[in-house]
């Protein structure tokens, strides 16, 4: 072994921040749907703890046998409409009740997976679920909701996503005393995964195997030390922008081999199934660990000039390649996030006014996964807030990638107003919307917006 | 019938060594089963497992070895393992930790790391040092025994540590090849 490749290891676990972000537990509830709602609850809960109830110890154990921090251990669950079929909205808080207790006894500190999949139409009791959101989403502390209103291959259901604006609205006033916060676990995806291990959009899909663990490599902030250590040793002016991206491949190879170490061994230590590494380089609000500082590194003075787009789009691409081969299975969302408020580069930007929320949305064109995390004036009415998702659904349907909108509506908030959730959830202004209240006519139409006609293959 | 040999070589470093003491071996018809050899500033040092003829004795070995063209600066040291002929032994990956310890550079830190692991019969296994500056690393491969836990020894590092105004950390081997080489098993 090279005495420099275990320095430099070291490094970047020490000094780099090197981690683990996440391990994710899917597990499927399907088969806890009893013959009433209190035994659904109860089974929910039996099957949480028995699957996951030395998960946290497990993952300690395994991060300190290799010296690399596992940050975050969490759950993601099918999505519930499926488990409550039938079931009023009381139902609905009652199981997020159970999750919620679950959540807290397995010593997890958030569950994903309160979700519904109504791309192409909603029943009655997907209906029931959506009424139940604002009381889900204030009553319980670690329940994580999300909602996937449209595919490529199905199009976006309007109806659906004209809900979910009210929803929005709905969940940040239930929320009020806290500022809207519990608008920040409620995600609205287009072509959603069922194997991404972030929060809050975790799902475990339909599709997935009963109880599966999916890994969300470290941060951006090790990208940023790479690349600050590459312009001080080589200097800007022996630098061009292919070397760059090459810097940035072979540091996420690294960092993506550390997931894929961590996921192995939590995986056979469980008996789980390890599923996939998502190679999402997901920002904190720490400083040092920013998706933003990584622009200005790479020469934008403030993230939302011109340039910050194709620095985003090199930035992701350069990830994948790292990472796609570094890992026997790759998935979930696997690029880089811009959450507004979980990272401070890009919350300041919006204070100064350089980041507006038109440049964000070109800007998930090219990354993963979209404006997310984003408060916006607390006055913002349901139908604009259900249009800006519509704006940024469309280009997930016709880009055939993963789009989402956090959006949060802070209650008595105008724009650049300051607000803070406080650790991982992170701070930032208010982002002015322009031209709010005028797209109800638009949102008003309802039905669906046909299968863009590339998905239309077979 | 065949015997163990461990020789050890010791030279300035010059073009030719592995050469002459190669030689000498095939020469006296032994078979070269594993060896290990580098050099550090300058100084050359080998270490060699050959299996012989049980007729062969070591001194025999050892006055051909010191006949050597390379001169007064080359040290050979000859002896029988008493073991039986060389095997191969798969090396336990599974078990091996690294320690790093980091600090500024100062006398007996080699020997206060030594001393933690020979006190709690801890097998160093490979010793790497590396000065850069000031700052001083040890990387040390340790194989742990039976009787006692990674977290304990996780536990102790720490005091020690503390004690010696080092940094120091102790991470399983497969974390440094998964890292840094493309092949994942």
């Amino acid at each position: 072994m090279n005495s420099d490749h275990i320095l430099s290891t070291i490094n970047m676990i020490q000094k780099e921040n090197l981690d683990v972000r996440t391990v994710t537990m899917g597990i499927n509830l399907l088969d806890c749907r009893g013959g009433d709602i209190d035994e659904t609850c109860r089974r929910i809960y039996d099957k949480i703890c028995l699957k996951a109830g030395n998960f946290v110890e497990t993952c300690n154990r395994i991060s300190r046998k290799f010296g690399i921090p596992v940050v975050n251990k969490r759950i993601s669950i099918t999505p519930i409409a499926h488990l409550g079929a039938g079931f009023k909205s009381d139902d609905f808080v009652m199981m997020a009740k159970a999750l919620d207790k679950a959540a807290e006894d397995v010593g997890i500190d958030i569950l994903g997976g309160f979700s519904a999949q109504v791309e192409k139409g909603i029943t009655p009791w997907e209906r029931e679920y959506f009424i139940s959101l604002p009381r889900v989403l204030s009553e319980t502390r670690r329940v994580c909701a999300s909602v996937n209103v449209g595919t490529s291959q199905k199009g976006i259901n309007m109806d659906a996503l004209a809900i979910c604006g009210k929803t929005v609205k709905d969940v940040a006033e239930a929320t009020k005393d806290q500022n809207g916060f519990g608008a920040a676990k409620f995600v609205v995806f287009c072509n959603q995964p069922g194997d991404n291990p972030f929060m809050a959009g975790a799902i475990h899909g339909l599709e997935e195997a009963d109880t599966v663990l999916n890994v969300g490599v470290s941060g951006p902030g090790v990208i940023a030390r790479a690349l600050e250590r590459l312009i001080e040793e080589e200097g800007r002016e022996n630098l061009t922008l292919d070397l760059i991206a090459e810097e940035i491949k072979q540091t996420t190879f690294r960092v993506t081999r550390c997931g894929e170490l961590i996921g192995r061994e939590v995986s056979r230590a469980m008996n789980i199934e390890f599923g996939i590494v998502d190679l999402s380089l997901a920002p904190t609000p720490t400083i040092g660990d920013s998706v933003g500082e990584i622009f200005q590194i790479l020469g934008v003075d403030d993230v939302g000039a011109p340039g910050s787009t194709a620095i985003l789009a090199m930035l992701n691409d350069a990830v994948k390649k790292g990472g796609i081969f570094a890992s026997k299975t790759v998935g979930g969302l696997s690029g880089a996030f811009i959450p507004v408020m979980e990272d401070s580069v890009l919350a300041d930007a919006v204070g100064n006014g350089s980041l507006c929320l038109e440049k964000l949305e070109s800007m998930t064109c090219v990354c993963s996964v979209g404006l997310d995390m984003v408060a916006i004036p607390g006055s913002i009415d349901a139908d604009t807030i259900a249009a800006i998702i519509a704006d940024e659904m469309a280009l997930g349907m016709i880009n055939h990638k993963t789009t989402a909108a956090r959006l949060i509506p802070v209650p008595g908030m105008e724009a650049g107003d300051f607000v803070s959730f406080g650790g991982l959830f992170g701070a930032s202004p208010v982002m002015p919307v322009r031209n709010a209240g005028k797209s109800s006519r638009f949102i008003g139409w309802g039905g669906r917006i046909p299968a863009p006609i590339h998905s239309f293959k077979n | 019938m065949k015997k163990q040999i461990v020789i050890s070589v010791l030279s300035k470093d010059k073009p030719g060594i592995i050469a002459d003491v190669a030689n000498v071996i095939y020469e006296l018809e032994g078979d070269l089963a594993d060896m290990s050899q580098s050099v550090l500033n300058g100084f050359f040092s080998m270490i060699i497992l050959a299996n012989f003829d049980i007729s062969i004795s070591s001194e025999k070995i050892s006055r051909k070895l010191n006949d050597l063209s390379s001169g007064p600066d080359l040290t050979c040291i000859v002896r029988e393992t008493g073991d039986s002929p060389f095997q191969i032994r798969e090396e336990e990956e599974s078990d091996v930790y690294v320690v790093t310890a980091q600090g500024k550079n100062r006398t007996g830190l080699v020997a206060a790391m030594g001393s933690f692991c020979r006190d709690r019969n801890i097998n160093i296994i490979g010793y790497v040092t590396k000065l850069s500056g000031d700052i001083y690393s040890m990387m040390l491969d340790i194989v742990l025994p039976e009787d006692l836990s990674p977290d304990s020894v996780h536990d102790e590092l720490a005091a020690v540590a503390g004690k010696l105004g080092l940094a120091i950390v102790m991470q399983h081997k497969s974390l440094f090849k998964t890292v840094n080489e493309i092949s994942l098993r």
